[in-house]
């Protein structure tokens, strides 16, 4: 498997955690608390510390990157029963942020345009990608993260210099603690898709440093969600913040530069394409390179024209419209993040462990 | 049985003889040159008698290629008047003569014993003339090569202000001259090729040892020494044979014509390959940003350089960008026109009978017809057809209502911008990209411009020059070297190459290695 | 190719929005009255034309369907996007904003940052057709989107309000809008658009209004941009001793306190001024008149302050935003005394401190003497 740098593994983390997030969560966190949502984003720190450590030590205690993983661990036939159950959600998330992209811009941008339309040459830019290989992708990645961050740090500068009034976020505190743990837990999900790392770890040059680049990776997220639900927060304040389907969108229709740039709500749209397209292209290749692990193929890059068709049916027949989208997106979707990308790991880690404690005693013995 | 009969013996043909040794005997000799020669008008054969007792020996070179006053003064002079006053004195019995010619007789500075036809025949191709003697199978090949050629220009395609204007011209020891005269050290190697089945073109390749990487110049010198063509006219015949990627845009290796940019590349640790006849060089490994770069950004002071760079990579996005741009504001994002601009836009597009996107196609497709034939007029006549095509057709156009004034705005602009380019091949590809881009916003706006980008980038990040990554220093991210890309570097920072695999020595001021020579 | 783009619409088939008004016609429907500016390609000589401004009006019985109405007898898709005033009828703003402020919200082709006036004393169809009088620089939508907030810098009389503010104070418990109007006056045969007071929301309906005078106290506690604002008063003894002065910057902070169990609100205004014009014999660069001047620019722009805050009280509209105020600074107290704010605002005590200096005097060392 080509070799990639540290950066990029911290690129394609970053860019597999922040795009999506970027859209939903300060929405979703000002509905939940209002005036004091971006704190539950600075508190999921805490938690996804936790993910990080769980993550790094499946990597360090396994031979092999996943899926041949749970193989390793787990043994033959339910390794690879669960790899291929992994490969299927793995499908389903592509499936599901290329229709949230399309139904978003279908709202938002091009009203008139068919979805299969988007989806369509969506996919084909997809297949391309998983064609040029994990190498180039993390290439591409790199360009990406470096675009969406600077971006992303120019626009809630812009937000809070021209429209940011630090009273809207008063009065700090008086939280209401289910729905802070609601928040964390929305983040923590987020911060789960660090899965990844348990095949991209294995490839970057120091397996021994994927536990830093995720920290990286985890922190970067922190501040980037923190620091959006602050300037939008900052620009509405809780209530109009809360009332707003995507309130980072709404951010953007505000800023106006020199009453001459203005209205750049499409330039956000094509610059968070990038990562809607990293997200997915990433999400799907690991559904490829799991299959061919599974079916012992002789190459992930042929089960990306193959699978194409599923993806692009399933997001187009995933839901009827953006409201059941939503739904999908804040009830559904996380149950599959708390079981595959947290407890699952979290057997694992266990299961490990037993084994460690248990191969120790016996070294003891003898 | 009348049907069967001995076949009389033939003559060999040119193709046996050429990769036969050279006959001792001057007779046979004679009849393969003019085996080999056969309806060559251009070739000279020039037969005659030296020494004592008489030795028959034979002269011969192409007209037009040697210095003919080299060949009298120094071969056949000594040969014919002068050898009598050497202390050979005339009798050369029982003596190796054709030693003695080599060594006491004639004088031309290069000299080199050639046993086969097939190098006789590449030496006196490429100028040299050949001394062949009776009883020896072996020829003197001396180099006296001279022919009418271009002198030393300034390159048209690559312009500077500041830093040197000698450019490459056809002929490659000039080039190989002008190399050596900026980069003296004895590490600065020259290695010759001859490819060309029917050309036998020299080619050469150079670096500089210890710092270009060894596995680099070993993976050259196979992919070149295993081009196998009949001819190779000019170094894109090369080019082609060698890159990573042939199925791509993107130019993998550099074109100059400029011998210090060459130089420069040279200490940078890259290699370059020069064919004679042709004035470009080819430099190796290049990658993206080299076509954003010119040597005049080194010439220059390096603020003023830095800003010109940037607005050099503004002019490059302007160029590829630009029009598809503006198809895409005007026909699906009108929220980002300012008001008034909108409505100014708004009263020049009142009554065009265009959509916006087919004006754009029109004017464009017009703009490149009217670039093109203002490089292949002759020059007299260039300038004015470009002036009158722009002006005349586009001011006529606006009249008649065909066009609108923004759109043909937008469409010079660009063109200006992709002049800007310095690098004749990049905005080639910015040129042909440019309708994809447009394309993709007339049908997506904004989105379909980014889905293009996306996949372009996809490709650019694919792509590789002799395992160096195209988009390098970009992706894969390089901290150290991306502030020389974006900006021009002091040179007193610059204080490293940019690292290429493999390179052993990368240190540019102080604690460096001793490059030595 | 182009036969498959479904979003495409070249600009010169639309037509550019300047303005958008809403009004309760008589019947109950919705009125929507959209401005657009006719665009006017230059004479081949590089002259620009004079532009056209016409407005479109459709009705309905919501917003929305109002404004998809007047497609029955206009061609080109109108370009809402660049509409940067949205005005509100009279009848409407009595009836009930809330009927137009979920299209507002919703609506992806409007701007948040769309200013928002109440007209009053007329319709929406008279300021339509006087702006459609004159010019489009000077009295279209646009021309008045600069004329309030020119009038901001120079006057300090009106605060402008964006339609995200509108909904923010619609939505938010402990404050309420209020909106600069707009009215039109006849000059001879012509009509003149002209701002005049601020109309004040309670529970989503207009149910007062603010005079200059307490627009510009209003002004001072409210506005975003904290600068201009008039002062001019008589200075000394002389009958016509007169001195015009121009807040160059303003600070202004309302805290609220509790003292004796009940809810107060502190207000501290400061202001740098400048002098514009002094009348008068009496030099102005004595330290004594200087003081003077400033006690008199104090005790002016505290009473302007305090009518507009009795206003407020009078009307029961939290326009000043003391509830979400209290909420931010005292949230135990809010939580409390939320439900019961209608009773306990018109009955908050304020203390209004202003500290002026006079920081500037223009070109001139003393007031103009004729010898």
């Amino acid at each position: 498997m080509t070799r990639i740098s540290n950066s990029q593994l911290y690129c394609i983390l970053v860019g597999l955690l922040t795009p999506m997030a970027f859209l939903q969560i300060p929405g979703l966190l000002a509905h939940l608390l209002s005036q004091n949502g971006w704190i539950a984003a600075f508190i999921a720190i805490v938690p996804g510390y936790g993910l990080v450590l769980l993550f790094n030590y499946i990597l360090q205690h396994s031979q092999h990157p996943f899926p041949y993983l749970l193989i390793e661990h787990l043994g033959q036939p339910l390794g690879r029963i669960l790899g291929f159950i992994y490969v299927l959600l793995f499908l389903f998330l592509t499936s599901h942020s290329l229709r949230l992209f399309t139904d978003f811009t279908e709202t938002n941008v091009l009203p008139g345009t068919p979805i299969s339309i988007h989806i369509g040459v969506l996919i084909l830019a997809l297949v391309l990608g998983i064609r040029a290989g994990i190498g180039n992708l993390a290439r591409l990645m790199e360009i990406i993260v470096i675009c969406g961050l600077t971006f992303v740090l120019v626009l809630v500068l812009i937000v809070i210099l021209q429209q940011g009034e630090i009273e809207r976020l008063l009065p700090v505190g008086s939280l209401n603690y289910n729905n802070l743990a609601v928040a964390t837990g929305t983040n923590l999900f987020i911060i789960s898709k660090l899965f990844i790392v348990l095949s991209f770890g294995f490839w970057c040059g120091n397996k021994d440093e994927a536990g830093i680049v995720m920290k990286k990776a985890m922190i970067t997220y922190v501040l980037v969600i923190g620091m959006t639900t602050l300037s939008v927060l900052m620009a509405f304040g809780g209530t109009i913040t809360s009332v707003l389907t995507f309130p980072t969108f709404s951010m953007v229709t505000l800023v106006n530069i020199g009453n001459f740039i203005q209205n750049i709500d499409i330039i956000f749209i094509g610059v968070w394409i990038l990562g809607i397209y990293g997200i997915a292209v990433l999400t799907w290749f690991m559904a490829c390179y799991s299959l061919q692990i599974i079916l012992n193929l002789h190459d992930y890059r042929f089960v990306a024209a193959g699978t194409a068709l599923l993806v692009g049916i399933t997001s187009i027949l995933i839901s009827s419209n953006i409201l059941e989208l939503l739904v999908l997106t804040q009830v559904f979707v996380p149950v599959l993040y708390c079981f595959f990308f947290i407890i699952i790991p979290i057997l694992l880690f266990l299961l490990i462990l037993l084994k460690a404690n248990r191969s120790s005693s016996l070294e003891s013995k003898i | 049985m009348r049907y069967i009969k001995n076949k009389p013996e033939s003559k060999p043909s040119p193709q046996e003889v050429i990769h036969t040794d050279i006959p001792a005997s001057l007779d046979e000799i004679r009849s393969q040159l003019d085996t080999l020669y056969q309806f060559c008008s251009d070739i000279v054969i020039r037969e005659f008698v030296f020494g004592n007792p008489e030795t028959r020996g034979l002269m011969v070179y192409f007209d037009g290629l040697v210095n003919k006053d080299e060949i009298e003064n120094n071969i056949l002079r000594p040969l014919l008047l002068d050898i009598d006053m050497l202390d050979v004195k005339g009798d050369l019995t029982h003596r190796d003569i054709i030693n003695d010619v080599k060594t006491r007789i004639i004088s031309p500075a290069e000299l080199k014993g050639v046993k086969t036809w097939d190098e006789l025949i590449r030496r006196i191709g490429s100028g040299d003339c050949a001394l062949l003697i009776d009883g020896y199978g072996e020829g003197l090949v001396a180099g006296t090569r001279s022919w009418q050629s271009r002198g030393i220009e300034s390159p048209d395609n690559e312009v500077v202000i500041f830093g040197p204007k000698e450019g490459f011209n056809e002929t490659l020891r000039f080039n190989t001259a002008q190399l050596r005269r900026r980069i003296k050290s004895s590490n600065f190697k020259i290695e010759s090729f001859v490819l060309g089945r029917i050309t036998k073109t020299d080619v050469i390749i150079c670096y500089i040892k210890n710092i270009a990487p060894d596995s680099m110049v070993e993976e050259v010198k196979k992919r070149v020494n295993g081009i196998d063509i009949d001819g190779i006219l000019d170094t894109n015949y090369i080019k082609e044979f060698i890159i990573d990627d042939n199925k791509t845009l993107f130019s993998q290796v550099m074109h100059t014509e400029r011998p210090d940019r060459v130089c420069g590349q040279l200490l940078e640790g890259k290699i370059c390959i020069l064919v004679d006849g042709s004035p470009m060089a080819l430099v190796l490994p290049s990658t993206f940003t080299d076509y954003i770069t010119t040597p005049d950004d080194y010439y220059t002071y390096y603020i003023p350089a830095s800003l010109l760079r940037l607005l050099r990579f503004t002019a490059f996005w302007m160029s590829l960008l630009l029009p598809s741009l503006y198809v895409a504001v005007i026909t699906y994002h009108h929220e980002m026109i300012p008001t008034a601009l909108l409505l100014t836009i708004a009263a020049s597009r009142e009554g065009v009978p265009f959509p916006s996107f087919v004006e754009a196609l029109l004017l464009e497709a017009m703009f490149e017809m009217l670039r093109e034939a203002g490089l292949r007029l002759p020059r007299a006549v260039g300038p004015a057809v470009s002036i009158v095509g722009a002006l005349i057709i586009g001011d006529a156009a606006v009249r008649a209502g065909l066009v609108s004034t923004p759109m043909v705005v937008v469409v010079a602009a660009t063109g200006i911008a992709s002049f800007v380019t310095p690098s004749y091949n990049a905005s080639l590809v910015v040129r042909i990209l440019r309708f994809g881009f447009l394309f993709a916003s007339a049908v997506l706006g904004f989105l379909g411009i980014m889905i293009v980008l996306v996949i372009v980038l996809l490709k650019m990040v694919s792509l590789s020059s002799f395992g160096v990554p195209y988009l390098a220093p970009l992706a894969p991210l390089n901290l150290a070297q991306i502030s020389d890309i974006m900006v021009r570097r002091p040179w007193f920072v610059n204080r490293s190459r940019p690292y290429l695999e493999g390179m052993r020595n990368q240190q540019r001021q102080g604690n460096g290695k001793d490059e030595g020579g | 190719m182009l036969g498959s783009c479904y979003d495409l619409h070249e600009i010169n088939d639309a037509a550019i929005a300047q303005n958008f008004s809403l009004d309760l016609l008589e019947n109950g429907q919705v009125a929507f009255l959209a401005q657009t500016t006719q665009p006017v390609p230059r004479s081949e000589t590089g002259e620009t034309q004079p532009s056209q401004n016409i407005s479109v009006m459709g009705t309905g019985r919501t917003a929305a369907e109002a404004a998809r109405g007047m497609f029955l007898h206009f061609s080109r898709l109108f370009l809402w996007i660049h509409a940067n005033t949205l005005f509100i009828g009279e009848n409407l703003a009595r009836q009930d904003l809330t009927l137009i402020s979920d299209f507002l919200m919703r609506n992806r082709n409007l701007r948040f940052q769309t200013c928002v006036y109440l007209v009053c004393g007329v319709s929406i169809q008279d300021i339509h057709k006087a702006m459609n009088e004159r010019g489009f620089a000077i009295t279209s939508a646009r021309g008045i989107t600069q004329q309030i907030e020119t009038q901001a810098e120079e006057l300090g009389y009106y605060t402008p309000l964006a339609n995200i503010e509108l909904l923010e104070r619609m939505l938010t418990p402990g404050i309420e809008p209020a909106l600069p109007q707009l009215t039109v006056i006849k000059e001879g045969d012509k009509d003149r658009i002209v701002l005049q007071g601020m109309g004040v929301i309670k529970n989503n309906r207009l149910i007062g209004k603010l005079n200059p005078e307490q627009s510009q106290g209003y002004y001072y506690l409210q506005s975003k941009k904290k600068q201009g604002g008039l002062i001019s008063i008589a200075w000394s003894d002389s009958p016509n001793a007169m001195a015009v002065m121009h807040c160059t910057q303003f600070t202004s902070n309302t805290r609220p306190f509790i003292q004796e169990g009940k809810l107060n609100m502190k207000i501290d205004i400061k202001c740098e001024l400048q002098y514009l014009e002094t009348i008068g014999d009496d030099n102005i660069y004595v330290p004594a008149n200087q003081q003077r001047l400033e006690y008199l620019a104090e005790e002016k722009i505290k009473q302007q302050v305090r009518s507009c805050i009795i206003q407020a009280q009078q009307l029961n509209s939290d326009i000043l935003g003391w509830g979400l105020t209290t909420a931010r600074y005292q949230p135990g107290w809010w939580e409390d005394m939320a439900a019961q704010w209608d009773q306990v605002f018109p009955v908050v005590g304020s203390q209004v401190e202003v500290e002026c200096i006079l920081c500037s005097d223009g070109l001139s060392r003393e007031s103009f003497r004729f010898n």
